[in-house]
């Protein structure tokens, strides 16, 4: 090859990483989800400096107010103010939802390659465990892993992944199932590429788009299982704020004050928009067929 | 064409582009009541957009710019749904290219017809039995049964029987058919088009039948559309257009029909250089053959068998009952430099075969020998070692590229390990690009970015990556018009002389067999049936199915 022809492909091949940077951008939808992921996210790291009050400051002379210039969210019932409860709350969110959900996905998504891929009878065991961890009720299950291991961020993190990981893994099987007999991955092994390779390199980019979409679906749904934990008394212990336990708060309260309600069920909206959007357009960003950049 | 018959449809200037490019150009087209009009091109001459035109189902990219589509005063480019929808299915309707997916898999067979009949107020009884003598008109085999069957318990051919009975039941008026046969083999597909003569004739409509098959349409049509890039080069009674051709592309598109070329070439000509064939001298195809030589592969008393999955039914078969041999006790050698086409219809067991070379499918009883070892006993570290001398080329050329990798990493990951240096390996996969004659800048694009004749390009070189002792190719030129399938079995000819690469080629394209085949073997039901030199077996067959198999190739010429 001659050397302008390798300048060439290096210029095509520049151009086309820009492009897909160009791609994410493009679309407002995955702007605005980028954007705010990438608030919360901030909000999360910078706590500290963000947030007015200390969360679990009691001042009771002024528990149950609505707005106002001083608490902008309002107080609680222990006259702790919601903002700075919410701003806290979010590295818990956070990081419930991320680990969690991260960790379901990659145990999941491995556990259900394989059983998609391997012989019948690995693909039979592996979906036993699927199902006799699907049997169990989840709040049944994690009352028992509570009751021995103590109430924890850390345990109510296990709960979720050992309840979700089974949907990852039976989204993974069937879509590697339907992979199999494709003529890419048969060519691929016809050149002699082993297992964890071709699972790897040609099942995982063609299926992870719909396991992109649930996952970040799930998002608002494991902050809610996290609050039902807590209101159980299961989970993130008081003081220590968390979305869900702010909800709670709120829903006690409702008589005496619509504020606390409201305020918490505002950021847990909008990282579901914000998960939900990113989540749509990683998607797209992952499939070479969408190419936005010609349009 | 003339000029006395009323013209069904009328084109008028028609031009529809995709996203700014013209795929159709200022066409102008008359479809005489009652004639087969045939419409061939290479692929992208816009003969299927033009085909979708006229019963108002272009892709939503598509836009007509100008000129009209005139149906019995009806115009059809800016027809609303309502009343396109009133003429599909009613008075004009379509046979689909693609047998496997054009019925419901969860409807039977009745149903579809039953279904289709909706328009009708007449009883349930009365629509099944017309359905029934539909079927009987595609001359389906005991039709009363078929009806409740469902597609997949069907074969290729019956299916499309079906499709077409679909499409014949609501006695159309113009009748279009969109490849109709490409996936289907020459026996049957000979089978097909005397059955759409035969109902056309019937009916008395109009067809319109788009096809890159030169010879179906010089056994078929009354006249021909010669098509490129979108605009008509030639169009007039399908005699005086095959034998008399006036305009140039006509000229170069005949001459690049491999079945018209009496003499044996190794070298088939293509739309670029048309005049170009080489027969091999004889000296040349000695030194190429070395057959004194023990053979590369030997392959003997092969059999392949697939169990039925276990089912109510068939729980209370006997266990042998429950077994298909897809290929029963075969036995094959295959030397260096040669080429040796596996000939045979669908569900003849060629493709099992092959992919019991490599392993893809576990094999029961006999041995494959690849230079003198065994491929079925050997230990999975050797087994790996003989998947990459032996290269297979897919039938499907982009379903066989993973979607989500470019060219580049595609042919990369083909490449020996011993290739370390990143450099070198993307100089060996430029340098492979090169070989198969594409450009460097292919090496970024993504397989659905890619053409047919393309992606069949990148699939030889991810081959040759591999640095093969052995080339097995299964159906290299399906889907491929005449002038690409030229430059494709060109290609693989440069490459055998290069390397004394032997080939292994499976296909039922017998005009191809016929040039770049040195020996053949024919098969049936998984066994084979003849084997043996090429000439020989086209001059002299000796199994009744092989005389019926040459008997069915379709002529070059209209008669």
């Amino acid at each position: 090859m001659s050397l302008d022809q390798k300048k060439e492909l290096q210029n095509f091949s520049d151009g086309l990483s820009s492009k897909l940077i160009y791609r994410l951008f493009r679309d407002p939808m995955g702007v605005v989800g980028l954007l705010i992921v990438i608030s919360f996210l901030i909000i999360a790291i910078f706590a500290d400096f963000l947030a007015p009050y200390d969360p679990s400051k009691i001042d009771i002379l002024n528990k149950l107010q609505g707005p106002s210039a001083d608490h902008l969210f309002g107080t609680d019932q222990l006259g702790r103010d919601t903002l700075s409860r919410l701003i806290y709350g979010t590295q818990i969110a956070l990081m419930v939802a991320g680990v969690s959900i991260g960790l379901a996905v990659i145990i999941g998504s491995i556990l259900g390659a394989i059983a998609g891929y391997g012989p019948n009878w690995i693909d039979f065991v592996i979906m036993l465990l699927f199902d006799m961890v699907r049997s169990y009720p989840v709040i049944m299950f994690a009352l028992a892993v509570v009751v021995l291991f103590g109430p924890s961020l850390f345990t109510i993190m296990a709960i979720i992944v050992a309840t979700s990981f089974p949907t990852y893994g039976r989204l993974m099987r069937t879509q590697t199932q339907s992979l199999r007999q494709a003529e890419y991955i048969l060519s691929a092994r016809a050149l002699g590429i082993g297992m964890p390779r071709i699972l790897l390199r040609h099942v995982l980019p063609n299926t992870i788009g719909p396991i992109l979409i649930v996952a970040s679906m799930d998002v608002p749904f494991v902050i809610a299982l996290e609050a039902g934990l807590s209101f159980l008394g299961l989970g993130v212990r008081p003081p220590t704020p968390s979305w869900g336990s702010i909800l709670n708060d709120g829903y006690t309260y409702i008589r005496n004050s619509k504020w606390i309600l409201i305020s918490a069920g505002i950021p847990l909206i909008l990282v579901t928009i914000g998960f939900t959007f990113l989540g749509e357009q990683l998607r797209d960003f992952f499939d070479p067929k969408i190419d936005r950049g010609s349009r | 064409m003339k000029a006395s018959m009323s013209p069904v449809i009328e084109i008028r200037g028609l031009t529809i582009e995709f996203n700014g490019v013209p795929a159709v150009k200022s066409v102008d087209l008359n479809i005489s009541k009652g004639h087969i009009v045939g419409i061939v091109g290479e692929s992208g001459s816009g003969k299927s957009t033009l085909a979708s035109a006229l019963i108002g189902l272009l892709p939503n990219s598509a836009r007509v710019t100008s000129g009209k589509i005139l149906f019995d005063d009806q115009e059809i480019t800016s027809a609303t749904p309502d009343v396109l929808r009133e003429l599909r299915g009613q008075r004009i309707s379509m046979v689909s290219q693609d047998t496997l997916s054009a019925l419901n898999p969860v409807l039977t067979i009745g149903e579809h017809l039953i279904d289709i009949q909706f328009r009708e107020t007449i009883s349930l009884a009365e629509k099944r039995r017309r359905s029934i003598a539909a079927l009987e008109s595609v001359h389906m085999p005991d039709p009363e049964a078929r009806m409740s069957m469902y597609p997949h318990e069907l074969s290729g051919g019956q299916k499309q029987r079906v499709s077409i009975a679909m499409a014949v039941m609501v006695k159309p008026e113009i009748l279009i058919a969109d490849e109709p046969t490409t996936a289907l083999d020459a026996t049957l597909e000979v089978e097909i088009i005397a059955l759409l003569k035969e109902l056309q004739r019937k009916i008395g409509c109009a067809m319109v039948f788009v096809t890159h098959h030169l010879g179906v349409v010089a056994s078929l049509c009354d006249d021909v559309v010669v098509m490129h890039q979108g605009s008509i080069q030639e169009m007039g009674d399908v005699r005086d257009v095959f034998l008399t051709p006036k305009n140039d592309y006509t000229k170069k598109l005949l001459k690049c029909d491999p079945a018209q070329i009496e003499e044996k070439c190794r070298h088939l000509p293509t739309m670029e250089a048309p005049n170009q064939k080489r027969v091999e001298d004889e000296e040349a195809k000695i030194k190429r053959l070395a057959r004194d030589q023990a053979p590369i592969l030997q392959i003997k008393n092969l059999t392949v068998k697939f169990r039925k999955p276990l089912g109510l039914t068939t729980l209370f078969q006997k266990a042998i009952s429950r077994e298909i041999k897809a290929v029963d006790n075969v036995s094959l050698d295959l030397f260096k430099g040669e080429t040796l086409a596996i000939v045979g219809e669908s569900g003849s067991g060629k493709t099992t075969l092959i992919r019991s070379i490599v392993r893809l499918v576990s094999c029961h009883t006999g041995t494959i020998s690849f230079f003198g070892k065994s491929i079925l006993d050997q230990s999975r570290n050797d087994l790996e070692y003989a998947r990459n001398e032996i290269a297979l080329i897919f039938q499907d050329p982009i379903g066989s590229l993973s979607p989500r990798m470019t060219v580049e990493k595609i042919i990369e990951e083909a490449l020996s390990s011993e290739v370390g240096n990143s450099d070198d390996r993307v100089q060996e996969v430029q340098n492979l690009l090169s070989l198969v004659g594409l450009p460097a800048k292919f090496s970024c694009r993504y397989p659905h970015e890619l053409s047919g004749g393309q992606a069949r390009r990148v699939c030889v070189a991810r081959a040759l990556a591999q640095k093969p002792k052995l080339l097995i190719a299964d159906e290299p030129t399906a889907g491929l018009d005449v002038s690409i399938q030229g430059e494709i079995l060109n290609l693989l000819a440069e490459i055998q002389d290069k390397l004394q690469l032997p080939i292994l080629i499976v296909t039922h394209n017998l005009n191809v067999v016929r040039h770049i085949s040195d020996r053949m073997v024919i098969m049936l039901m998984g066994v084979v049936v003849e084997e043996g030199a090429t000439e020989d077996i086209f001059s002299n067959p000796s199994h009744d199915y092989t005389r019926r198999l040459l008997h069915s190739n379709i002529h070059a010429l209209p008669e």
